[in-house]
C-alpha cells in the first residue's frame, strides 16, 4: 500500500518540475529555488502545528495515538526543515552573496529546527517517560513561534544586513501552488508511513511483553 | 488560594534551608558565572577594549549557562532518597510545588546576577545603572522567563537518562526570545545614545513571554509529572 | 462518550459518507489542521510586505560578480529528492526490521500454541 502511494507522490512531483521549467523567472534562474524552498517551509510549519496540537492532546487526554502522530510529525518537521535550511543558503549565496542572510524567516526556521531536533534527541535518549516530556517540549515550541518571530524581526531591523523579502509575481503562482500540493502529498505519505512504523513498533512491544513473561 | 502560596513558600524555605547548610550551589554557580565572564572577555576584547555591546551579551550568556547549571543541580538534589516522589505524593497542588522550587531557583539566580553585573561593570567600566530601574526590571523579567521554562524542563528531566546534556539542548531554543530581548534591551540602555523606548519594548516582550510561559508551565506541570 | 466526542463522531460520519475518508480522529485532525494552515499560508503569501532594498538585486550586479546559477539550482533540486527518498528508504528499512520481529514473535506464538495443545 505504501509503495503505491509513494509511486503516486513521485508521479505528482516529477511532472511539475518539468512543467514550470519553461517558465522564465524575471529575477534570474536561481529564483526558481523558491519553488522547492517555500513549500518545504510551509510543510515544516504544518508539521510543527500538527506535532504541537497532537502533543497537547496526548498530555491532556492521554491518547497514545496522538503521541505517535506527534512523534511522526516531529520527524517530518525536521526533515522538511532540513530541506528548507539547505535550499535557502543555496539561493541566498547566488542572490545576495552570503550563505546566511539572517532574515526573520530563516532564523525562525533554524530555531524551530533546533527545537524539534531536541524533541527527537529527547525521544531517543531520554529513557522511559520521555513521551510526556517531549510532548511538553513540542507544546512549548509551538507557543514559542510568535515570540521568536517578533524578537528576531525587531532584532534584525536594527542591523543593516537585512534581505529582500521575496514577492511572488502572479505569473508564477500556478507552478508554485502545484509544488505546494506535491509537497503536501509527500507530507501525508511520510506521516502516514511513519505512523505505521510507530504502530507496528507498539504491537511488537506488546507482544514481546506477553511472550517474555513465559 | 492562600494554601497555594503557603505551600510554595514552604517549598522555597525548605530549599533555602538545605542550601544554607552547604552553600554548594551558591558558590559553585557564582564562580562558574564569573569564569564564563572571564572566558567571554578573552573572546570579545580587542587591544584592551571590548567589542561594542559585548558587555550586554556577556552578562546574558553567563546567566544562561550558570542558570542552566543551577537548574540541573537543584532538581538533582531531589533524587536523593526519592525526595521528589515524596514531594509529589504530598496532598497539595503540584503547581504550588513547582512555584516553590521556581522561587528558590530565582533567588539563587538573582544573587548570581548581582555578582556577574558587578564583575562586568568593573571589568568594562560600563554604566549599567544609569537607567537602574529599567535595567533591573529587564534582568528580573528575563530571570523569571528563563527560570520558569528551565524549572519545568529540569523537573521533567530529573528522573530521565542523559539529563545533564538534554537540559541545555531543550532549554536554549525555547528561551531564545528571552536572550534576544535581554541582550538587546541591555544594549539599548548602555549604548552611547541610550534608546529608552526600545528598552521598554524589549521589557514588554519579555514580560509577555513570562506571562504566557508561566501559564503554560503551571498548566502542564501536573500532566508532565504524573510518572 | 462526552458531548464533544459525539459531535466529532457525527461530523466524521458525514465526512466519511461524502468523501470516503476513514473515520479516525487522527485523520480528521490532520485534515482540519492542513486546511487551516493552507488558508493561513495563502493569506500570508498574498499579503507580502514591500521588499527592503538593502542588497543589490541580481540584475544590477556587474557581469563579473554574478555566480553561475545553474549548479545551485540543480543541487537544490537534487537535494530535495535525496532528502525525500533518503527518508523513505530509512522508513522502509526500519519497517522491515519491525516486520521481521513481528514474524519472529508470531512464529513463537504458533510454536507455543502447538506445544500447549500437545500437553
Amino acid at each position: 500500500m505504501s509503495l503505491l502511494i509513494l509511486a503516486a507522490a513521485m508521479f505528482a512531483a516529477a511532472p511539475i518540475f518539468i512543467a514550470y521549467a519553461p517558465n522564465e523567472a524575471t529575477m534570474g534562474l536561481v529564483y526558481k529555488i523558491v519553488y522547492f524552498h517555500v513549500p518545504a517551509w510551509f510543510m515544516m510549519f504544518l508539521s510543527i502545528f500538527v506535532c504541537g496540537i497532537a502533543s497537547g492532546i496526548y498530555l491532556f487526554k492521554e491518547r497514545v495515538s496522538a503521541d505517535r502522530l506527534a512523534y511522526s510529525a516531529a520527524e517530518v518537521a525536521v526533515l522538511f526543515g532540513a530541506i528548507g535550511l539547505t535550499t535557502g543558503p543555496l539561493w541566498a549565496r547566488v542572490s545576495w552573496g552570503v550563505w546566511w542572510p539572517w532574515d526573520v524567516r530563516t532564523t525562525l526556521a533554524l530555531i524551530l529546527e533546533m527545537t524539534f531536533v531536541a524533541y527527537l534527541l529527547l525521544r531517543k535518549y531520554g529513557g522511559p517517560g520521555s513521551e510526556k516530556l517531549s510532548a511538553g517540549l513540542a507544546l512549548f515550541g509551538m507557543f514559542n513561534v510568535p515570540f521568536v518571530y517578533v524578537s528576531v524581526n525587531v532584532w534584525r531591523t536594527l542591523h543593516p544586513q537585512t534581505t529582500v523579502v521575496p514577492q511572488l509575481p502572479s505569473a508564477m503562482a500556478g507552478p508554485f501552488w502545484w509544488c505546494v500540493l506535491a509537497y503536501l502529498l509527500l507530507f501525508v505519505v511520510m506521516i502516514s508511513g511513519r505512523r505505521r512504523l510507530e504502530e507496528q513498533r507498539a504491537i511488537v512491544e506488546r507482544l514481546r511483553l506477553v511472550y517474555d513473561e513465559d | 488560594m492562600s494554601e497555594f502560596f503557603r505551600v510554595a513558600w514552604l517549598v522555597m524555605c525548605k530549599d533555602i534551608r538545605v542550601e544554607s547548610r552547604s552553600r554548594e550551589m551558591l558558590y559553585t554557580t557564582t564562580f562558574f558565572a564569573a569564569s564564563c565572564v572571564l572566558v567571554f572577555s578573552f573572546a570579545f576584547v580587542r587591544s584592551g577594549r571590548p567589542v561594542v555591546g559585548a558587555e550586554a551579551g556577556i552578562i546574558w550568556v553567563a546567566l544562561a549557562y550558570a542558570g542552566q547549571l543551577a537548574l540541573g543541580r537543584a532538581f538533582e538534589r531531589e533524587l536523593h532518597q526519592d525526595a521528589l516522589r515524596g514531594l509529589l505524593l504530598a496532598p497539595v497542588e503540584r503547581a504550588a510545588i513547582f512555584v516553590g522550587k521556581l522561587l528558590g531557583i530565582m533567588l539563587l539566580m538573582v544573587v548570581v546576577e548581582a555578582v556577574v553585573v558587578f564583575f562586568v561593570s568593573v571589568l568594562f567600566s560600563t554604566g549599567f545603572f544609569d537607567y537602574g530601574l529599567l535595567f533591573i526590571s529587564l534582568l528580573v523579567a528575563g530571570t523569571i522567563g528563563f527560570a520558569c521554562v528551565g524549572a519545568l524542563f529540569a523537573a521533567m528531566l530529573a528522573r530521565s537518562q542523559s539529563r545533564t546534556v538534554l537540559l541545555p539542548v531543550l532549554l536554549y531554543p525555547i528561551t531564545v526570545p528571552v536572550l534576544i530581548a535581554g541582550v538587546n534591551g541591555t544594549l539599548a540602555l548602555i549604548q552611547s545614545e541610550p534608546n529608552l523606548d526600545l528598552a521598554r519594548f524589549w521589557l514588554a516582550l519579555i514580560a509577555f513571554f513570562d506571562v504566557v510561559f508561566m501559564t503554560l508551565a503551571l498548566w502542564t506541570f501536573e500532566p508532565l509529572m504524573t510518572e | 462518550m462526552t458531548k464533544t466526542d459525539e459531535k466529532l463522531m457525527r461530523i466524521l460520519c458525514i465526512l466519511n459518507r461524502v468523501t470516503n475518508i476513514p473515520v479516525a480522529t487522527g485523520n480528521f485532525i490532520l485534515l482540519l489542521v492542513t486546511v487551516i494552515v493552507l488558508i493561513a499560508s495563502a493569506t500570508v503569501v498574498a499579503i507580502q510586505p514591500p521588499p527592503v532594498e538593502e542588497f543589490v538585486p541580481i540584475g544590477e550586479l556587474p557581469e563579473g560578480d554574478r555566480l553561475p546559477a545553474a549548479p545551485f539550482l540543480v543541487s537544490a533540486y537534487s537535494l530535495v529528492w535525496i532528502f525525500a527518498f533518503g527518508y523513505f528508504w530509512m522508513l522502509s528499512r526500519r519497517l522491515s526490521v519491525v516486520e521481521r520481529e513481528l514474524n519472529d514473535l508470531a512464529k513463537r506464538a504458533g510454536l507455543d500454541s502447538e506445544t500447549e495443545s500437545k500437553d
